[in-house]
């Protein structure tokens, strides 16, 4: 699965330590999150949804489409 | 909780049961071979040290259940390395202890540090990766 978090991280201005804190997850897991070493759980996606105002979908991409 | 703070409580927890293990097999070591070999004193002193291998089990267990999802998943997976890499050893070396009379037996105390070995060192890698 491929996400923009970096992209809507860098619009926020925020450093991953500080993304992590909003989302009580520590900076090496913002990390592997963007890297695509991890994909979250649903309910940390719709977190990141939710910090953002957007979408799951708008943030994480299937690799099918 | 926070990340950090799970980090801390496990780290100290973990030095702290880490310190009195290794503190407790040497005192184990040291009275049993001068003072108390085969009593039940002696039997007592080495029982010891499985208590501070309970409580370092006991950090994971408690950081498993604090620390977030990601960390979770590499712990788990570092922890499923440790027991793969016991599995193995144990079982591989186990056939040929079983079919060869004349070979010395690896004393089943190994286990833990063979699994925890594996465990720290897979942690660390995985840990690397995410820096």
């Amino acid at each position: 699965m491929e996400n923009n978090l970096r992209a809507l991280r860098a619009e926020k201005g925020w450093s991953q330590a500080k993304l992590g804190d909003q989302l009580d997850i520590s900076r090496q897991s913002v990390n592997a999150i963007e890297t695509g070493r991890y994909d979250p759980s649903l309910p940390l996606a719709f977190k990141i949804a939710r910090l953002f105002g957007l979408r799951i979908e708008d943030i994480f991409t299937d690799d099918v489409h | 909780m926070k990340p950090k703070d799970a980090n801390k409580r496990y780290f100290s927890r973990m030095l702290g049961a880490s310190l009195g293990y290794i503190g407790s097999v040497f005192g184990a070591t040291f009275l049993h071979n001068k003072l108390i070999d085969g009593s039940v004193l002696g039997i007592f002193l080495s029982l010891v040290p499985g208590i501070f291998i309970c409580l370092m089990l006991l950090a994971v267990w408690r950081y498993l259940n604090e620390a977030d999802e990601v960390v979770r998943y590499d712990l788990t997976q570092a922890m499923m390395m440790g027991l793969f890499a016991l599995l193995a050893l144990s079982g591989g070396w186990g056939l040929v202890e079983l079919y060869n009379d004349s070979l010395p037996r690896v004393p089943i105390f190994f286990a833990f540090p063979v699994f925890f070995l594996t465990f720290g060192a897979v942690s660390a890698l995985k840990y690397r990766r995410c820096v």
